[in-house]
């Protein structure tokens, strides 16, 4: 698998939240806040997220640790360690 | 069709012989088993709460609080009693008569609990606004209700009344649960009712006083308040010890937010009236947490929604594996048709099936339902409740209706007349005598009934859709994308969704000068997104030349629903309302 960086993690992370809740401000999150917390998305918005985020990166994101991609760093990390980036 | 054999160490269903009941069940003997006001009269906050402690019950557990963050907190049949009091008493001070109505938008927070038994005690109407509305549904409703009295947060404040004060002349009051009163126009919640007494005479309501209203979407015009009075905590009661199976000391779980019906009727009145412990969870859903809820809290009962089920359903028996569920009796669910594969699916992981139950925010309570003590057949939202007449008919050019047979399609209809029908459409006479014909209700959803009086949901007569077990109408929709500069026409359905049961689909027409593009979809989305919030807002938006209309301009979203769903569309009779309903499940 070829290494993936955390800026584009990160970047793919935004561009997807911003395709669920098309009216986030996404510059303005807070890392550790969650998404709920700070967008108003539902259960089925942070499923989207979820499943957007798997095709997005090509990753099986294991669906009991939905929790730990509650906020932007937890997503970073998760998917950095998932694909192996640096 | 699954059949039952009942546990020899749980406790006898509250309803065992369903027909047996039906054949002598009254309505006035249902009434006869409120404890009733002191001087005569009915308040459902006194049914719920005051006759507990009343009866030396006071000290058991009526609401235990899970807080988002982890907090928990419990709150005593006495101690409801008196906050609610408290908060009755603070609305008198404030000058709020019987019949004013009192609005709350928050999520699941206790003074939510509070400020529906203090407003329902104060002899005022209790309106709950969904906290996942976005600014435009809020103003709606406010502006509708004429609520006096707003109690929200100071963020939900900021986000989605602030900015509207001044188009809101009859709310007068904004209660902040979180504020101390530093925010202009606002006072602080708890403030308020530190300064009133525990004490508070019994109600004075009668069994025909307005009690709630709860809004709710048509195919055209603004949302339409469904008015209930006090009468239907007759029917809160009896279906939460039928159907629910409630008995006082049990553990009830209701995910259903307040905002909407089911959050109320049975997320806050049906399980207090049966003396149960009502476990509220603040958070979102979550599979792990939901189990160890249910795990943790001995959960006897459990009412949530297919939607719930169904994400439980994708995550797996891995977030199952390791919590004991085995205290859970009795499972139902509500909102939409429960899907054949979520029972089968229950019954392997679960070890019991759901029970799918059908009723509407103008029905107020259960009306058909699978009983536990009758086999369940899966798709089907099972048969009346005793007390409730319920036929498939179809309407008469005249007016008057007709009965169809076993198996045929039609309307579903309610003889009128139980104690929880809504009595009206808040200023809105005419749309309220439109769903009666021939002393029937008319419901608007489309159904058969078989012989053995099952009754299957087909779809919707109209155009409101389900998303989420929410109903949503285009008309708040279409509207507000109309707003938008670029829109010169919009048409909304329900487009099926693997989990919601469907989603808010919309097509837009661009007035000349717009070209659709990729950045426009998102900022059109976006936008309506902003004004209706994550409850109504579309998640899709595809862009069309023009819509097809009737010749009387009217669009029609049948057509639109026909080409999403790429059905012939020469084969009209075969797309009569939301068949889509069941086509995502």
């Amino acid at each position: 698998m070829n290494a993936i960086s955390n800026e584009q993690i990160r970047d793919t992370v935004l561009r997807t939240l911003s395709d669920v809740i098309p009216n986030a401000d996404t510059q303005a999150l807070h890392p550790d806040i969650s998404f709920h917390d700070q967008l108003e998305l539902d259960s089925i918005d942070f499923l989207r997220l979820m499943m957007s985020l798997e095709k997005e990166l090509n990753v099986t994101i294991f669906d009991f640790d939905y929790p730990k991609l509650s906020t932007l760093k937890g997503c970073e990390h998760y998917l950095t360690e998932r694909l192996g980036g640096a | 069709m699954i059949p039952k054999t009942l546990n020899d160490r749980e406790p006898v269903p509250n309803l065992t012989d369903i027909e047996a009941m039906r054949a002598t069940f009254s309505w006035d003997a249902a009434r006869a088993e409120c404890a009733g006001l002191p001087d005569g009269g009915l308040n459902i906050a006194f049914e719920a709460v005051d006759r507990w402690v009343a009866a030396g019950c006071g000290e058991a557990v009526a609401l235990r609080w899970l807080g988002k963050n982890g907090e928990r907190r419990d709150f005593s049949y006495a101690e409801l009693a008196r906050l609610s009091n408290r908060f009755a008493n603070a609305l008198q001070r404030l000058g709020i008569q019987p019949g004013d109505r009192v609005c709350i938008l928050a999520g699941r927070i206790p003074e939510l609990y509070i400020t529906a038994l203090g407003t329902l005690k104060a002899g005022a109407v209790f309106c709950p606004l969904f906290s996942a509305f976005g600014p435009e549904p809020v103003r709606v409703r406010l502006v509708k209700s004429r609520a006096r009295v707003l109690i929200t947060t100071t963020l939900l404040h900021q986000r989605k009344v602030r900015e509207q004060r001044s188009e809101l002349p009859h709310l007068e009051q904004v209660l902040l649960t979180d504020g101390n009163g530093d925010e202009p126009g606002t006072r602080s919640f708890h403030t308020l009712l530190e300064a009133e007494t525990d004490h508070r005479p019994p109600p004075r309501t009668q069994p025909e006083d307005w009690a709630l209203l709860h809004f709710t979407s048509g195919t055209t015009g603004t949302p339409k308040g469904a008015i209930h009075v006090h009468e239907a905590v007759v029917a809160h009661g009896l279906t939460g010890r039928w159907v629910l199976d409630l008995r006082p000391g049990d553990i009830y779980w209701c995910t259903a937010d307040p905002g909407w019906v089911t959050g109320v009727s049975y997320g806050i009145i049906a399980p207090l009236v049966n003396g149960a412990t009502l476990v509220v969870d603040e958070a979102e859903f979550d599979a792990r947490r939901w189990y160890a809820i249910l795990d943790r809290e001995r959960v006897n009962v459990w009412y949530t929604a297919p939607t719930a089920v169904r994400m439980l359903m994708k995550m797996g028996a891995e977030a199952l594996c390791g919590h004991d569920l085995s205290a859970l009796r009795f499972m139902a669910s509500v909102g939409e048709p429960l899907n054949p594969e979520a029972v089968h699916w229950s019954m392997a992981a679960l070890g019991r099936p759901f029970h799918d139950t059908w009723w509407q925010t103008e029905t107020g309570a259960i009306m058909i339902a699978n009983y536990r003590a009758a086999p369940v057949q899966p798709g089907s939202m099972g048969q009346p409740l005793p007390g409730i007449e319920a036929a498939i008919v179809q309407r008469r050019p005249d007016g008057g209706v007709d009965r169809l047979p076993p198996g045929v399609e039609g309307e579903l209809a309610l003889r009128a007349g139980w104690p929880s029908m809504f009595r009206g459409y808040l200023e809105d006479e005419e749309r309220y005598r439109q769903c009666f014909a021939d002393g029937w209700y008319l419901s608007g959803d489309l159904a058969t009934c078989d012989a053995d009086g099952y009754f299957r949901f087909v779809g919707r007569n109209d155009d409101v859709i389900k998303t989420s077990g929410h109903l949503v109408g285009p008309f708040e929709v279409e509207n507000v994308l109309m707003e938008h500069p670029a829109v010169a026409e919009a048409g909304m359905i329900g487009k099926p969704d693997e989990f919601a049961g469907q989603i808010v689909k919309v097509f837009v027409a661009l007035k000349a000068g717009y070209e659709p593009s990729d950045a426009l979809r998102k900022e059109l989305l976006g936008f309506a997104r902003t004004h209706l919030g994550p409850a109504v807002a579309p998640r899709e938006l595809e862009f069309a030349a023009d819509l097809p209309k009737t010749r009387s301009g009217k669009i029609m979203r049948r057509l639109l629903r026909a080409r999403e769903l790429g059905l012939p569309l020469g084969d009209m009779s075969t797309l009569e309302g939301g068949r889509s309903q069941n086509s995502g499940v």
